[in-house]
């Protein structure tokens, strides 16, 4: 075993893990973060996205020892004082969640493609949620819930997560 | 999956060292995104990882003698986000971002994709096509050698299983010429190609004689590999429509796909001829907007 640090969702939290667990496992495993969801465990379909640092990463992929000193972010950490981050509202608000296991990806990496460009057409978007597969919305009300998602972040109600 | 070990090292003489200490099992790590996965179906299981994407000396983009060096940790995201790289080798930055999805491309690394040696790889061609030299450390010290050349066969390549690939260098004198990556897949995303073609051609201005020429083809064979004749009849001849068809019938060819779950032999040489024409019509015409 190896004790490390991970920084998630603003908590720092002291584990003791095996060198070849991955992210994924430890946050749902070890930190009762089931909120990241596990699909194909093969980098196929985006359920388990979460952010590093800001950026959007498959778990499923990525060793939990690698995450040490880093900004984490789950699907359980964009929520503020109790008020959605807008993504989340907007996915509410559209209608863009159906079964829900594509979700908590789609949104966080909604989230930091609305960092990196704050007004995306639907093309980029489309683009954006490739690497996310969703097998209920047809991905309609998805794209729709991002691109209200960015009015609102134009208008100021602001995604303040990078 | 059974116990492994792991090790981040902080330089590239921590990487031998390790390397040298672990034994020949070993298995550096950078992205992952294929390692991982390798492991996970059973295809290895080494006794340690050794992690290399903290080692200063591998990463980044900066210009160097002769060329452009690129880090061979640096991520594909930032290949296809680099100014540098988007302006004089834009078919590399059109390559990587072709690799998987945002969040494959958030990790995977270039070095990787190489190393890992798989007919597939999208970035093989371009570097290919790019005249990409490749920078490598062993216990005998540094050794530099063309990417044509470094793939050994199918999830193969010519490094020891003690050297390091520290990075690429892209040569000055292919910066700004036209360039284009072709990749034919079933979706438009997230997916494996088909097939692959990347062209890199100097051509005179006004009359478009092509002055130098490179094919590369990405799964038309055991390893990523430049289209010779192909290339022998572009050099020196006139770029145009005509030519180009004609060059993708030659390359087609010369390629030796094989039938496999994602394509058959005969369908990856017809779109070999489709993408070979395209990718030579595309940096034609990049070379004719440069002009303009």
């Amino acid at each position: 075993m190896k004790e490390i640090t991970l920084n998630v969702n603003g908590e720092n939290h002291r584990l003791e893990i095996e060198p070849h667990w991955t992210l994924l496992y430890v946050l749902r495993e070890k930190l009762d973060l089931v909120g990241t969801k596990e699909g194909c465990n093969a980098g196929d379909c985006g359920a388990c996205t979460v952010l590093i640092d800001g950026k959007a990463i498959n778990s499923c992929l990525f060793l939990a020892v690698r995450s040490e000193g880093r900004r984490i972010v789950t699907i359980e950490g964009l929520a503020q004082n109790g008020k959605l981050h807008p993504v989340q509202q907007a996915f509410v608000d559209v209608g863009a969640v159906q079964c829900g296991f594509c979700t908590p990806g789609m949104v966080l990496r909604a989230v930091s493609l609305l960092a990196e460009n704050p007004q995306p057409d639907a093309t980029e978007i489309r683009q954006a949620i490739s690497g996310n597969l969703c097998r209920c919305t047809g991905y309609v009300k998805i794209v729709q819930a991002i691109e209200l998602a960015a009015q609102d972040v134009t208008t100021g109600s602001g995604v303040s997560d990078e | 999956m059974v116990r492994i070990e792991y090790v981040e090292a902080a330089s590239s003489d921590e990487v031998l060292a390790a390397l040298s200490q672990w034994g020949p099992d070993a298995r550096l790590i950078a992205g992952g995104t294929d390692v991982l996965m390798d492991i996970r179906r059973g295809k290895y299981t080494p006794p340690v990882l050794i992690g290399i994407t903290e080692i200063p000396e591998l990463q980044g983009i900066r210009p160097t003698e002769g060329g452009l060096w690129i880090g061979a940790v640096t991520t594909h995201h930032a290949v296809t986000m680099s100014p540098l790289v988007l302006e004089r080798y834009p078919v590399l930055a059109s390559a990587s971002g072709k690799v998987g999805s945002h969040q494959i491309r958030n990790v995977a690394t270039i070095g990787g994709n190489i190393c890992n040696a798989v007919p597939c790889a999208d970035t093989a061609p371009a570097l290919l096509a790019l005249d990409a030299q490749a920078h490598v450390l062993g216990p005998e010290g540094k050794r530099v050698l063309p990417l044509d050349g470094f793939f050994a066969g199918p999830g193969r390549s010519v490094l020891a299983r003690n050297e390091l690939l520290l990075g690429f260098v892209l040569p000055d004198r292919l910066a700004g010429a036209g360039g284009s990556y072709h990749k034919h897949s079933w979706r438009e995303a997230l997916d494996i190609q088909m097939c692959g073609a990347a062209v890199v051609l100097t051509a005179d201005p006004g009359d478009c004689r092509c002055l130098e020429a490179r094919i590369a083809l990405g799964t038309a064979g055991p390893v990523p590999r430049r289209a010779d004749a192909a290339e022998a009849a572009l050099k020196g001849a006139v770029v145009n429509e005509e030519l180009a068809s004609e060059l993708g019938r030659i390359a087609a060819a010369e390629a030796r796909p094989r039938t496999s779950a994602r394509a058959t032999e005969e369908y990856r040489r017809e779109m070999i001829e489709v993408l070979v024409k395209r990718a030579i019509l595309d940096a034609l015409a990049h070379i004719k907007g440069a002009r303009s």
